[in-house]
């Protein structure tokens, strides 16, 4: 008897792809499902939004000024006569790519920090949480106007103020993603094949904290939009005439008594947005998150 | 070069401090306390021995997984430990492990393909894509797992098939030293064997060479040619497969072969040796001779003298008071 | 001797959100007074789950009694209420895990938790209560059991720990012990201690005892009568010797074959292959077919009954004569 068994191919369950596991659990919940849908549209939006805008954004149409919403301007028309929901649809992809933006460097800042800082401990793991701690002390938005105040208005600014203060909650999630994996078995066992620390490092460890990644990256995407918007509002942001949604508020609030819906359709855009994203962030924690799932 | 020995290990020394509150004094666990061992040229060296005896920690100082306290590891005539990483890494490549939890040894969110491949793509980067392909498809055969599964992640397989994998890994790198460390522990009895079998055939095919580990000592029976015991983190005693079972010498290894459950045996317990009491903590062991707490033999000298290991025969070394000078017509 | 414990056509699933996954599939065993029971299998045999719904401990899993009886002394404990079995818990039908801090409460020192079950099922005041638990503890060889009383599950070694579990369940005298692989996660020399100590208890008090195990030496080595399971079944059932002797059913013929043997000198060890099916894919007709080396058409078809050859009942094709008788007479 020198041979081997042989596992036949029927002894394994039927595979099923990552993803289309995730989309089916995201189907299941229908908050899950709505804010996905949501958030779809205003990704297509961003995209093509500018291409489909009813009126010009930019053009006053003096006009029509400060008109309630009608069949003409389904949100009205703000101070200048310009149309509010061209103006929505055309910042979206401003809104978006903003806070996209900012969450993408502060993650991939922050995801390495946090790598390194968890992998290699001792002194450096010391540093990193010192500094993510000092800036941890400071509110988010006192921070991010500090910086713009420093570099000076403009949504260039605004991203990277916004970047720099989401770097430490991303260090410090994937620190205590990192700490965990790092003792787990395969790790070690790659590490006794002659692993580098490199290909531990991003081949074993990262691929551990993506799921968390990707929960806390579309959860910050709100809050973003949100700290963006304020900038924005605060007149540190994008110029008055770009179609910002937090701009677009600041250049209305003046007109909140006579005219409520310059204020309130972008108001309920962002209120909208910031919880989607929230909410769908919090569908997908429970489906990659398999802690919490028990 | 005249060298029988693949790897030879010399008074290894590992203490794990640990820390006990504040204001207490230092504590440490004497996981591997000097211990010294050859291993020949395509033989099985089985370590047994029972839970924190150090026979794991072992295994991991051999492979460079944790750092010795003090003590020589000479691999193919190297003095691995003070080898620069370099080096080190060139050496690691003949000297693979297999571990215990093959639920946890593979990464989860890597396909078998992944799996074998990287070894290969660490340590082999000059062969192209194809060669390496066919190395992994060809090893997965050899371990019994059908390359149809290659892109299957770990966690779609059963334990068994788990550890296959595992094996199929570890051998990937044509290495000359398989570290196994309790490759069967986790799997059902009728999986067991098939993995011991295969380990077996995998030896015979590859010339390979085995440190086996293991707490039963059944499996390490019929896996090894030679056997190491550990207590404590000593070894009592090293012999052959043969001499373990028909003439063992220290104490404590006859306890260890009465105590394990035999089949269809009619228990005469009143002949064997069984042990008293519980295994002292490591971090705290007894004096002299660790075992003599709980050895039926125990004489005064036990508690003081620490025994050195000594050379019965070719087959049997053992370090026990009873063995020594003068004292053997007493003991047999 | 009288029968202690009936089970008959016990089934038990995992329900969840479409169907039902049976882990128990129909078994009938019975245990006398005085008897030493093992249950021997593989994970996934459902072996524990047995043991759980014999205690109606399942509500920590999603799983449920989907029919059968269990008669203890005349009662179907299946159709107790959750308070009427509380009742039996403890004091009558006790069970010893395989990892004692699943029982002990790791921020309660032993002397409390020992003497909250005493005084829970007896009319012991707390005085007497105490006395008691310091003499159960010394009956199971603790040393020094009066400080031990005082002290928390995590101060003990593991073999120690177990023997506290035992002293408190068997404290309050139960007829019934179920011990769930009570030394799978001891060394071998503590586990000898811990066997000897078990058989000890059952000659001393009379109780009997329901020992599940997935290994076959040490059911050789503790039990009276074996049953043997496998993907859910009971699927060999005989004394101990007779078992061990002529085992009947290729599934025990392979398990016991696949174990190495000290002193055997073996090349080769003979195993199964394949691997245990699947709850939700079971194989048609008899569950261990496609393992089995001495497989017929009949197996893939017809599930096989018990069949009773030389003191043991088998549930295997080919132990049935009256087939063969029928076969030659064609």
């Amino acid at each position: 008897m020198n041979t081997v068994t042989m596992e036949s191919p029927k002894d394994l369950p039927k595979r099923k792809s990552r993803m289309q596991k995730i989309v089916k659990e995201i189907t299941r919940k229908k908050v899950t499902l709505i804010s996905s849908i949501f958030i779809m549209i205003l990704i297509i939006a961003a995209i093509i939004g500018p291409w489909i805008t009813p009126y010009n954004p930019a053009a006053p149409d003096y006009s029509n000024i400060l008109s309630p919403p009608s069949l003409a301007h389904i949100f009205g028309t703000d101070a200048y006569g310009r149309d509010i929901f061209s103006r929505i649809l055309a910042g979206t992809q401003i809104s978006l790519s903003v806070s996209v933006s900012a969450v993408l460097i502060g993650a991939v800042i922050g995801t390495i920090l946090g790598l390194v800082s968890g992998f290699f401990g001792k002194l450096v793991d010391k540093l990193i949480m010192r500094v993510c701690d000092v800036l941890f002390a400071f509110p988010d938005i006192i921070l991010a106007i500090g910086i713009v105040a420093i570099l000076g208005p403009g949504l260039r600014n605004v991203v990277i103020a916004v970047a720099f203060f989401s770097v430490p909650s991303f260090a410090r999630l994937v620190r205590g993603t990192t700490l965990e994996v790092k003792e787990q078995l395969f790790v070690e066992s790659a590490r006794s094949m002659g692993a580098s620390r490199r290909r531990i490092i991003f081949k074993h460890i990262f691929p551990e904290t993506l799921p968390s990644i990707m929960v806390y990256f579309t959860m910050s995407i709100g809050t973003t939009i949100l700290a963006a918007a304020s900038l924005s509002f605060l007149g540190l942001g994008a110029d008055p005439s770009t179609p910002d949604w937090g701009a677009m508020l600041s250049t209305s609030r003046d007109y909140i008594g006579s005219a409520f819906h310059v204020v309130f359709f972008p108001g309920l855009i962002i209120f909208l947005t910031v919880l989607s994203f929230n909410v769908f962030g919090d569908g997908l924690r429970e489906i990659l998150d398999p802690k919490l799932k028990d | 070069m005249s060298n029988e020995y693949l790897l030879e290990i010399k008074e290894l020394k590992k203490h794990f401090p640990i820390k006990e509150g504040f204001m207490k004094e230092k504590k440490v666990v004497k996981a591997v306390d000097s211990i010294s061992f050859n291993i020949k040229q395509g033989e099985t060296f089985g370590l047994v021995g029972e839970s924190g005896c150090g026979k794991s920690t072992t295994g991991r100082l051999i492979n460079g997984l944790i750092d010795a306290d003090s003590g020589e590891i000479i691999f193919n005539n190297h003095q691995i430990d003070s080898l620069s990483t370099k080096q080190w890494r060139k050496v690691r490549k003949e000297m693979q492990m297999v571990f215990q939890d093959p639920y946890a040894s593979l990464s989860p969110r890597m396909t078998v393909k992944e799996i074998l491949m990287e070894p290969l793509n660490i340590h082999f980067k000059n062969l192209n894509e194809k060669e390496k392909e066919e190395r992994v498809e060809l090893l997965l055969k050899k371990c019994g797992i059908n390359p149809y599964h290659l892109n299957k992640y770990a966690h779609e397989f059963s334990g068994g098939q788990r550890q296959r994998i595992g094996i199929a890994r570890a051998l990937i790198l044509q290495p000359q030293l398989i570290i196994a460390d309790e490759p069967v522990s986790a799997l059902d009895v009728s999986i067991q064997s098939q993995i011991l079998n295969l380990m077996k055939d995998l030896q015979e095919e590859f010339n390979l060479t085995y440190l086996f580990v293991s707490h039963d000592l059944s499996v390490i029976e019929f896996i090894s040619d030679r056997i190491g015991v550990m207590y404590l983190g000593d070894i009592v005693e090293i012999s052959s497969k043969e001499k373990i079972f028909n003439d063992p010498k220290h104490p404590y290894t006859k306890a260890l072969l009465s105590a394990i459950p035999q089949i269809g045996e009619t228990s005469g317990e009143e002949e064997e040796v069984s042990l008293q009491g519980d295994i002292p903590s490591a971090s705290n062991p007894p004096s002299g001779c660790k075992f003599h707490t709980r050895c039926p033999f125990a004489m005064e000298q036990c508690k003081t003298i620490i025994p050195r290991q000594r050379i019965l025969n070719d087959e049997q070394t053992v370090a026990c008071h009873l063995y020594e000078e003068g004292m053997i017509n007493n003991a047999t | 001797m009288a029968k202690l414990l009936e089970v008959n056509n016990l089934q038990t699933g995992f329900k969840n959100s479409n169907d039902t996954l049976k882990v128990v599939r129909g078994i009938d065993f019975h245990l006398e007074e005085g008897e030493i029971l093992g249950i021997v299998g593989e994970s996934g045999s459902g072996k524990s789950v047995t043991a759980l719904s014999i205690m109606r401990l399942l509500h920590d899993t999603p799983g449920e009694i989907l029919s059968g009886e269990v008669n203890y002394k005349g009662t179907d404990l299946t159709k107790l209420t959750e308070k009427q079995m509380r009742k039996y818990r403890g004091k009558e039908v006790s069970m010893i895990f395989q990892e004692p801090m699943t029982t002990l409460n790791p921020v309660l020192k032993i002397g409390r938790q020992m003497k909250e079950v005493i005084l829970l099922h007896t009319e012991l005041n707390r005085k007497q209560a105490h006395q008691h638990a310091v003499e159960t503890l010394e009956s199971v060889g603790i040393p020094r059991a009066k400080d031990i009383m005082n002290e928390y599950p995590h101060q003990l070694s593991g073999g120690m720990r177990q023997r506290v579990v035992i002293a408190m369940q068997i404290s309050c005298n139960p007829s019934l012990l179920i011990a769930d692989e009570p030394t799978t996660a001891l060394d071998v020399t503590i586990q000898k201690q811990i066997l000897k100590l078990l058989k000890d208890i059952q000659k001393k008090t009379g109780m009997g005892i329901i020992f599940i195990t997935h290994d076959l030496g040490v059911v050789s080595k503790i039990c009276d009568r074996v049953n043997v399971m496998y993907a859910g079944e009971i699927v060999e059932s005989a004394e101990t010797r007779d078992l061990f002797n002529h085992p009947k059913h290729p599934y025990t013929k392979g398990l016991i074959e696949s174990i190495p043997k000290l002193g055997h000198n073996q090349e080769r060890l003979s195993s199964i292959p394949g691997t245990v099916p699947n709850l939700n894919d079971m194989p048609k007709g008899c569950t261990f077919s496609p393992r089995c080396n001495f497989v017929m058409d009949r197996c893939h078809a017809e599930h096989p009954d018990f069949y009773e050859t030389d003191n043991i009942s088998c549930r295997c094709f080919l132990y049935d004569q009256i087939a063969e008788e029928r076969m030659s007479h064609v």
